[in-house]
């Protein structure tokens, strides 16, 4: 069963406008994955080229902060109940 | 068809594009595009249809790179940015300058961490330039306080000039395929030897197509145990500098601007090195008519007191136009215009974000 991604209004323009897509994913690091694999542009918002989280992004599962950042957080198990949320981090100037 | 004056100005919150006819009397202004994001390069490319080019240095979701081809009405993202290739190590942190290449829809572009990628295709697709890249000296290049970025291309044939903060000045004379540290005479005040083979902290480079082999440097002067090696000057393409800072109040500074009709008139915004504002709070630009010879200070204009903001880098430029306006932005978000050569100076916008660059270009 596919996990539902949901991701914030600022990268829709990546994934032709869809606030929720579909992943076939078991943990977080497959979520990743599948972006790369089907929205390439989407995933460099979200990781740089040596596939690092970008530093403002925020992951959640269902309402679960996953520190993302943090290489063992790409094995945080999911199943096809869960929703992951992609955000931006409060932070800015 | 009446010439149009088109400014670039890329801000802390995006770009702003300014339209005027050639009296330069109103400006309409229009933007911020990427808005909220920062715009550290911005270029307008005459060659064919104009286009307008600027970074998009987002934060949070990376480097974009936004072009128009309507003279800044609209922009889109470029199908690319430069990205350093798989394994590499190293990611694009920002994109500090932009230049037009040999070939119509050749660009190349400047990088944080310092890096030189090239365009055959006006930004949709880019090539890391390996010959400054993966130069021997890359991984002892250290960040600057504004980052380890490539901030300045200079094109001279088949030389190319690069200037790198902090990595000093190195020069290819076979078209960007190699390049060597060329610092002979470029000082450093921040490590033991007061003249390293490289990692000086040059913050601009400048020259005019009249004056072949001659460049004129912005280093990062101001220390008072080794004076004379801000404000410097090249007659061999770089391979030797010297000092012209002789009559100015600081050798410390950013932008450093050539008279686009004439190589021996030269602009600098001397700042006090400390705070890294106008001295004295009574901000001026000063002129060189000799190549640096002797200086002029141009005041007319601009606050006559309490006035403590930083010119930026790339926050100077000219207009190309037959009597040329010199032009300059603010960290405090003023845009000035020098009239009559700086002689009169005119604030065009009093409250914009916090300015980073501004180009101006002069379209039919």
């Amino acid at each position: 069963m596919a996990t539902r991604v949901q991701l914030p209004q600022t990268l829709r323009d990546y994934c032709r406008e869809q606030a929720q897509i579909e992943i076939d994913a078991t943990n977080v690091g497959e979520v990743l994955d599948g972006l790369k694999q089907r929205f390439p542009t989407l995933y460099r918002s979200i990781c740089d080229e040596t596939d690092r989280v970008r530093q403002h992004i925020s992951f959640f599962v269902n309402q679960e902060w996953i520190p993302i950042q943090m290489a063992n957080s790409r094995s945080r198990n999911i199943t096809g109940d869960d929703v992951v949320t992609i955000w931006t981090a409060v932070s800015g100037g | 068809m009446t010439a149009k004056l088109v400014l670039c100005i890329g801000t802390k919150k995006g770009l702003f594009v300014a339209e005027s006819s050639h009296k330069r009397k109103r400006f309409d202004l229009r933007g911020p595009f990427g808005p909220g994001v920062g715009v550290n390069a911005t270029l307008v490319d005459d060659r064919a249809s104009p286009k307008i080019y600027a970074s998009s240095c987002h934060p949070f979701f990376g480097m974009k790179l936004l072009v128009s081809s309507d003279l800044g009405h609209k922009f889109k993202e470029t199908k690319s940015v430069p990205l350093f290739p798989e394994g590499d190590g190293r990611a694009l942190a920002n994109i500090w300058s932009l230049e037009t290449g040999d070939n119509k829809k050749e660009l190349w572009c400047g990088v944080e961490p310092a890096s030189l990628f090239r365009s055959e295709d006006a930004g949709n697709t880019w090539e890391m330039v390996g010959g400054i890249s993966n130069h021997e000296h890359a991984r002892q290049w250290h960040p600057g306080n504004g980052g380890l970025c490539m901030h300045t291309i200079v094109r001279e044939g088949s030389r190319l000039h690069l200037g790198i903060s902090t990595g000093g000045h190195y020069l290819s004379e076979d078209g960007g395929t190699t390049f060597v540290a060329a610092n002979q005479g470029v000082g450093a005040g921040f490590v033991p030897d007061p003249f390293p083979e490289f990692g000086q902290c040059v913050h601009k480079i400048a020259r005019h197509s009249d004056a072949p082999g001659r460049l004129y440097m912005q280093n990062h002067g101001g220390w008072q145990d080794r004076p004379g090696i801000g404000v410097l000057r090249s007659d061999d393409h770089g391979k030797n500098w010297y000092s012209i800072a002789e009559g100015l109040p600081s050798d410390f500074g950013f932008p450093i601007v050539v008279h686009p009709h004439d190589p021996d008139v030269v602009y600098v915004v001397p700042l006090e090195p400390m705070t890294r504002t106008c001295p004295g709070g009574k901000p001026a630009v000063w002129r060189s008519i000799n190549g640096g010879k002797s200086w002029k200070k141009l005041a007319t204009g601009l606050p006559k007191h309490d006035g403590y903001f930083t010119v930026l880098r790339d926050a100077m430029t000219f207009d190309n136009f037959k009597k040329p306006a010199v032009y300059f932005g603010t960290t405090t978000g003023q845009l000035w215009v020098g009239h009559e050569g700086g002689e009169q100076w005119e604030c065009l916008f009093n409250s914009l974000p916090p300015i980073h660059c501004v180009k101006a270009s002069v379209l039919e």
